[in-house]
């Protein structure tokens, strides 16, 4: 049971522990995971994109799939940008300070399949143990 | 699950890991803790309880393996997939767990005048081979299964149909399903039917006819990352009313319910 509870604590710490107080910048992206299966192919999502720096100054939120910025703001410590989507793979948003600087941070969005173009991984054995 | 086994998953998880990611793996491994439990129709026995649950599959083009069953796909088109199965008969597990007892009351309830031992007899694990068809599409899955013991153990067979859907919003993925299985008098006897050695005044020669057994199945997710996800299913089984008014057996339906949280390599 000591076991059982360690390993929950350890899936969901990093994701109650995200908000870090010591960055300089804090990029929070909603959601961070979307579901795609065979029906549904392509994640389809409005995206919002928040962050907050201890700092006024020139920032840029980015998207990877994108060469261009999303969004940028000037002599700001906080902004907030929605972005409308459509990806199959997984992406990132991050934010810099301006025309080819270093990404000061970066969030990554999941996309996660739940299903396969393999019925096989579908069929259901009849096993008594296996229940899920 | 004792230890072994979960360092082999790891093991293995760590070669599913290793594939190309736009490749889709031919490995399909996981892990879920937490608690369940299958109830055990049989008299005198204790619920199997479900602590770990497992998932060992690997597919290439023509064979698989998926938790203990063989397969070799034949066919693979459009509208079906169709493979040979070489499996275990799930039935005999409910008989590693049960007790011997002495009893002063008969199988029609009447009061014995001696205590007689009750053992709830032993029976094997069958290998059956057969083949299946799936299929699928925006109405769900279908499975239909066909599998005749080819161990000597009870020289019955079972047809099987399984049908699916599942529907996803957001993180959360929900799908019930309902099967039917025709099971034939010889295995139905074999696993629920009790022989003339085994008998005594408090449990009397049984024997069984073919039966149908009904289920429904709910399996409900919740995703929190790629790899984890909170998981819960249900499944409710009727046996056949042959299985069912054995002297060896005490419900008619089995229950079975885990839930806990899930890892997928």
């Amino acid at each position: 049971m000591k076991r059982f509870c360690a390993i929950l604590i350890a899936a969901f710490l990093p994701a109650l522990t995200a908000a870090d107080e010591n960055k300089i910048v804090e990029l929070t992206v909603k959601p961070l995971l979307c579901i795609v299966d065979q029906r549904t192919p392509s994640c389809d999502m409005s995206f919002r994109i928040l962050w907050r720096s201890a700092e006024r100054g020139y920032y840029c939120v980015l998207n990877s799939l994108d060469e261009e910025p999303l969004h940028c703001w000037s002599e700001q410590r906080r902004g907030e940008v929605k972005d409308e989507r459509s990806a199959r793979e997984d992406f990132s948003y991050s934010i810099n300070q301006g025309d080819g600087e270093q990404p000061i941070e970066t969030v990554t969005v999941q996309i996660v399949r739940v299903d396969s173009d393999d019925r096989r991984r579908r069929r259901r054995s009849r096993h008594v143990w296996d229940l899920l | 699950m004792k230890a072994p086994g979960v360092y082999a998953l790891l093991v293995l998880g760590a070669l599913a890991a290793a594939q190309p990611a736009a490749a889709e793996s031919p490995w399909r491994l996981g892990v879920a803790m937490g608690y369940g439990e299958r109830t055990n129709p049989l008299v005198f026995s204790e619920d199997i309880p479900i602590v770990v649950d497992i998932d060992v599959a690997w597919f290439g083009k023509r064979f698989f393996f998926d938790n203990g069953d063989l397969g070799y796909t034949f066919a693979d088109n459009s509208l079906f997939t169709g493979s040979l199965v070489a499996r275990f008969n799930s039935d005999r597990v409910f008989f590693g767990k049960t007790e011997t007892r002495f009893v002063n009351f008969g199988f029609d309830g009447a009061a014995l005048t001696t205590l007689e031992l009750i053992e709830v007899p032993d029976r094997d694990y069958a290998v059956e081979a057969g083949f299946e068809l799936l299929a699928d599409g925006s109405w769900g899955y279908l499975q239909f299964a066909a599998h005749h013991d080819v161990s000597g153990k009870h020289d019955g067979y079972e047809l099987d149909v399984n049908y699916g859907i599942g529907w996803r919003s957001e993180r959360w993925y929900i799908e019930p399903s309902v099967g039917v299985s025709f099971k034939s008098a010889e295995l139905n006897t074999y696993y629920w039917g009790v022989r003339l050695e085994e008998s005594n005044t408090a449990l009397p020669v049984y024997e069984t006819g073919s039966g149908i057994n009904l289920r429904g199945r709910l399996a409900l997710s919740y995703y929190v990352s790629r790899h984890w996800a909170l998981s819960f299913a249900g499944e409710y089984e009727r046996l056949n009313s042959d299985a069912a008014s054995s002297p060896i057996v005490r419900e008619r339906q089995t229950l079975g319910y885990f839930a806990g949280i899930r890892y997928r390599f």
